[in-house]
């Protein structure tokens, strides 16, 4: 009876024990293998390591992008570590002054303020070079400062600037649309390809001592980011350079605002140069708000007589007309109750007489073209657009593409005078890539090719390459071979300053109006060339054009120099023989 | 009774130890491996300087002023040799 007294007084004691050592036990456990660091809290240290961006070379290996490593000072101010006491942090930053005031030439005490409560973090110093990184370093390992750091982060770079900005874009800091904070291409190849560039960023926790100081990590965590896979253009440096340089003198010599021009391969849809002057140069970030967009992808043009191209091509593959039809031109025609005229009204009032469809792209009529859409209709015309890729975008690798706009026939404010109109490249505002698409159907033989950017992309998964592809048969063979001897008699016998010595090429002129909210521009024009060659193996293609030229407004007289330029320069870069030689066919 | 305590708090002190041995070892090969990191991220660091310094040494701007220091002259101007002569040119005209 006794001892039964006993154990019922020990038995609530010796439970209450052994479930307090119970919980301590599950705690220590759970602290041991499952919360590892919970303890530490505010000192585990958070860093988010940026992975190395992917290079951005062009077509010969030559690099456009890259990141290259900068430094930063950064002060860390942790609570529990220096103390949440005002004094104390005032003392802290103090110290923090007078060591590395002299170094950065400015008042760390005057950075501080602009420091928000919400961060622990405040980068006082960027770009900060290498050497100067390491004297900051070893200044705050001897003056044993705590809360301060030199930390290592990417820059991205473009060693050749604004030569090729608006193709390759720039990066930005934000978050994604899943909000992480990180790099991300904003425009150009640099978005297009972000996934591809970015590689994987890692965060680490890094736990740390009472003093700061880190502790060994465990093997998972030293894992660091993934570098993002290289990616190599279609653009060919060189030839870009030389773009530029004919555009740049092109401007200036005429006076224009701006221009652009494009080269690609009309067999394969490469984009060889893409170049738009003035550009921005994405080094320079105060440059990048107002101007850093790709004009050739993104901007909206009407055409104006280059468009004839795309009138003619469908003429002749209807069959309604051959190179010999001829035709009466007037000086001016009523068309869906509007009036067309000839450019050259004013020179030949009464028109040229009878002219055949060569001639009616030498002489560039407006009422040739207007007597080619009354013959073709509606239906066919614009069947032949749509075959041509007019109205739809490219599919360019290039972000914000625009697609080209044009009343079509059953639109429901489409009228008759707008058929009129667009045979001669108004009232149609398409996009210079879009331009030179359309016209590439004529050089590579009646088919269209998706034109791309990005040839190769290198990744830790191994090298990728982007094949060319076709996007449509746009006109028959015949049709392209016969439209193409037509556009090299344009260039021989009447847009004579677009002439190549050596190489027999084709192409046609463009001057078109620049429409405004209350009617045409009385003044300015946009003056333009397309072009390709050599004829008997078309191997580029060529546009260029030049926004209100001051010198002359027609596009024989200032985009097609800046055409033949480009030419006689690029064809022997990329090796191919003149025409008639033994070599060329 | 009092030998297989012995033997019981020996092996235990033994295990201890073996422990204190791993965990030591464990914690120098992490700061090795550390290290190691570390080297390796300073030695990308500068190869990525060093590939900046060539990309910045191999832009067109810049390779024009070494070609123009070694004495070469711009081929601007200079007309293309052709190698079979066009048909004689017609008299220019303007086109839009």
């Amino acid at each position: 009876m006794r001892e039964a007294t006993s154990t019922l007084r020990w038995q609530p004691a010796a439970f209450a024990s052994t479930l307090i050592l119970g919980l301590v036990v599950i705690r220590l456990i759970y602290l041991s293998f499952y919360a590892t660091g919970e303890l530490l809290g505010v000192q585990t240290l958070q860093l988010r390591l940026e992975a190395r961006r992917g290079r951005i070379l062009d077509r010969r290996e030559a690099v456009l992008a890259l990141d290259v490593p900068r430094y930063q000072v950064v002060l860390e101010y942790r609570p529990i570590a220096y103390g949440g006491d005002p004094e104390r942090r005032a003392a802290w930053l103090r110290r923090v002054d007078e060591a590395l005031s002299p170094l950065l030439g400015f008042s760390v005490r005057e950075a501080d303020r602009s420091w928000p409560n919400t961060r622990w973090q405040l980068p006082i110093a960027r770009e900060v070079p290498e050497d100067l990184a390491r004297v900051i370093a070893r200044r705050i390992e001897e003056a044993g400062l705590r809360g301060v750091r030199v930390m290592p982060y990417w820059k991205r770079i473009y060693p050749e600037g604004s030569l090729v900005g608006p193709v390759l874009g720039f990066v930005v800091f934000g978050p994604d649309t899943w909000g992480v904070e990180g790099r991300r291409g904003a425009s150009g190849v640099e978005r297009t390809y972000n996934v591809v560039l970015s590689g994987k960023a890692v965060t680490l926790r890094v736990p740390v001592d009472a003093e700061g100081r880190p502790l060994p990590l465990q093997e998972a965590a030293l894992e660091g980011p993934e570098p993002g896979g290289d990616v190599v253009l279609t653009l060919d440096r060189t030839i870009q350079a030389v773009v530029a340089e004919e555009l740049a003198r092109g401007l200036q010599e005429s006076g224009a605002q701006r221009g652009d021009a494009l080269v690609l391969r009309p067999r394969t849809g490469e984009i060889l140069a893409m170049v738009s002057l003035p550009a921005f140069d994405p080094n320079v970030p105060e440059t990048l708000e107002r101007n850093a967009r790709n004009p050739v992808v993104q901007d909206l043009y009407e055409p104006g007589s280059v468009f004839k191209i795309l009138t003619m091509a469908a003429a002749l593959e209807a069959g309604i007309v051959r190179p010999e039809t001829r035709y009466m031109d007037q000086g001016c025609v009523e068309f869906g109750g509007a009036p067309i005229c000839n450019w050259d009204q004013d020179r030949y009032p009464g028109g040229r007489g009878w002219l055949d469809m060569t001639e009616l792209l030498m002489y560039s009529r407006n009422v040739g073209a207007a007597h080619l859409a009354r013959l073709l209709g509606p239906e066919r015309f614009y069947a032949a657009l749509h075959a041509l890729g007019i109205g739809e975008p490219t599919n360019v690798d290039l972000p914000y593409e625009t697609a080209a706009w044009l009343r079509a026939y059953g639109d429901p404010d489409w009228r008759e005078a707008d058929l009129g109109r667009q045979s001669f490249g108004q009232a149609v505002s398409l996009t210079p890539l879009q331009m030179a698409m359309a016209v590439s159907a004529v050089a590579n033989d009646g088919l269209i090719m998706r034109p791309f950017i990005v040839r190769e992309l290198r990744t830790a998964q191994g090298v990728q390459r982007v094949e060319p592809q076709v996007r449509r048969r746009a006109i028959s063979a015949k049709t392209a071979r016969t439209l193409r001897a037509m556009l090299e008699t344009v260039i021989e016998r009447e847009a004579v300053k677009a002439r190549v010595p050596g190489y027999r090429m084709a192409g046609k002129t463009g001057t078109a109006q620049i429409p405004t909210p209350v009617g045409y521009d009385p003044r300015d024009t946009i003056a333009s060339f397309v072009g390709f060659g050599p004829v008997e193996d078309p191997q580029v293609l060529i546009l260029v054009k030049m926004d209100r030229p001051r010198r002359s407004p027609w596009g024989s007289e200032e985009a097609a120099p800046v055409f033949a330029r480009i030419t006689a320069r690029i064809l022997p870069m990329l090796g191919v023989p003149p025409s008639g030689s033994p070599e060329g066919r | 009774m009092l030998l297989a305590m012995v033997g019981g708090i020996l092996f235990i002190a033994a295990l201890s130890l073996l422990f204190t041995l791993l965990s030591t070892a464990a914690v120098e090969q992490g700061q090795i491996v550390q290290q190691l990191a570390e080297v390796r991220a300073a030695l990308e660091r500068e190869n990525a300087a060093m590939e900046e310094i060539i990309a910045r040494e191999s832009t067109i701007p810049r390779l024009l002023e070494r070609a123009r220091a070694l004495g070469f002259i711009s081929g601007e101007g200079t007309p293309a040799l052709p190698l079979s002569l066009p048909a004689p040119l017609p008299t220019p005209g303007m086109q839009p």
